[in-house]
């Protein structure tokens, strides 16, 4: 290969990361700025390939020049990026759970032999455009905050500093409050309770759609509900207790992580809600908190024990000898 | 582009990434090319890399501080770039800024060498 023809290789393998309309200006600057440096390194001859690799060599990798000639606007600002991730592998989790649960449970996956690839196929569909979903959702609180919130700001508008150790006591109360009322529903049964407030007047249909598959509400709905009313219990706890300590931390940490393994394994189990599509919304949801409270409570039991490590290392430097 | 590792090389590579751009502007009162652009930096003392110039022009040019255009004599054609009117007040107004801030480094770092 001449010399030549590896700057020419150069300058295209820099120009078609720019935008179109660029090219061609900097790509004819760039060649010959080369040919220019080329020459300065082999005066009165005939440059090589090996100069000519050590010159393309010495000016950078063609991704790094053509970064410098243009920023790319961001797609996702740096600081969104590790919320991204957080969301991304939730939802994926979520939406592969949730396929598994229904390739495993659903009837027809015994009497029909595609069952399993069209499920597979549907489950990588429904999670690329969950992703594209978000980014499309990131990049546009990413551009809103670049052009209209970023304008004018103050220090004393500012959020003060939290006690990661203190409560809110009337928040902690109300969501209590929210949480039980919810579970209450979910145990007496959304059929039931939509009936009761309608005096029986409530669509029959309706009331089918939130009935409980039979085995469900016989088997795993007990255990469910009672990992929910002690996860309730935790805030509970920590707003009689007006702080936050290290036990409860722990306490709801564990609870969150077993009642995320619960939700899994119940949408892996089998059916929630008699009929569909209420049955597959209810799933999806379990999954996505499963999800949630999976990589919360992983990463609150991290720093538990990255903290207890720091304290029995401090302990011990102290220690006299 | 050379990355490196030695703490010395690092920060001495950012001091003078802080003067690459008034170094440049200093020799564009008269058109230049980016290779004797270059030449002409390299011959004062300021060596600066080929993939860092060439792309800080362009940046430069977008930003308003430099114009410039293609001139065929009689050799290849070349890119010549000069002060912009907007960045020549700015080329006077960061002079300044340089030789105050010079002043005061000199006075920090003399002070810093005699305790």
């Amino acid at each position: 290969m001449t010399a030549q023809e590896l700057i020419a290789r150069y300058v295209q393998a820099v120009t078609r990361r720019l935008p179109a309309r660029r090219r061609a200006d900097i790509g004819a600057e760039l060649s010959a700025l080369l040919n220019e440096e080329l020459a300065g390194r082999a005066p009165g001859g005939e440059p090589d390939a090996a100069t000519a690799e050590a010159l393309l060599l010495g000016f950078g990798h063609p991704e790094t020049v053509a970064l410098s000639y243009h920023r790319p606007a961001q797609v996702i600002e740096a600081f969104d990026a590790c919320l991204f991730r957080k969301l991304a592998v939730i939802l994926v989790g979520a939406l592969a759970v949730l396929g598994l649960g229904v390739a495993l449970s659903d009837p027809a996956a015994r009497s029909d032999p595609s069952f399993g690839s069209r499920i597979a196929d549907e489950t990588l569909a429904a999670t690329l455009q969950c992703l594209g979903g978000l980014l499309v959702v990131f990049w546009i609180v990413g551009f809103a905050r670049r052009h209209w919130l970023r304008g004018k700001w103050s220090p004393t508008a500012l959020p003060p500093v939290r006690d990661p150790a203190a409560v809110n006591r009337p928040l902690m109360v109300a969501s209590t409050a929210f949480w039980s009322a919810g579970l209450a529903i979910l145990v007496v049964g959304p059929a039931q309770v939509m009936a009761g407030l309608t005096s029986g007047a409530a669509p029959t249909a309706l009331l089918d759609a939130f009935a409980y598959d039979p085995a469900f509400a016989a088997e795993r709905a007990p255990v469910l509900w009672g990992l929910l009313a002690l996860s309730i219990l935790v805030p509970a706890w920590q707003a009689l207790a007006g702080r936050v300590t290290r036990s409860s931390r722990r306490v709801e940490a564990v609870l969150t992580l077993i009642l995320s393994a619960a939700l899994f394994q119940m949408v892996l189990a089998g059916d929630v809600f008699a009929a569909e599509p209420t049955n597959e919304y209810m799933k999806l949801a379990m999954a996505l908190f499963g999800g949630w409270g999976l990589i919360s409570s992983i990463t609150a039991l991290h720093r538990e024990w990255r903290n207890h490590r720091g304290a029995v290392i401090v302990g011990a430097q102290s220690a006299p000898d | 582009m050379v990355e490196t590792d030695d703490p010395f090389a690092k920060l001495e590579l950012e001091l003078r990434r802080g003067a690459i751009v008034l170094a440049a502007l200093s020799q564009l009162t008269r058109a230049q090319y980016g290779y004797s652009l270059r030449q002409a930096l390299a011959a004062r003392g300021m060596e600066i890399e080929e993939g860092t110039l060439y792309p800080l022009l362009r940046r430069l040019e977008t930003q308003g501080v430099l114009v410039s255009e293609w001139r065929t004599g009689e050799g290849a054609p070349r890119r010549y770039y000069t002060l912009s009117e907007d960045g020549q007040h700015l080329y006077s107004r960061l002079s300044k800024s340089w030789h105050a801030l010079g002043a005061v480094m000199d006075g920090l770092v003399t002070d810093g060498a005699d305790q």
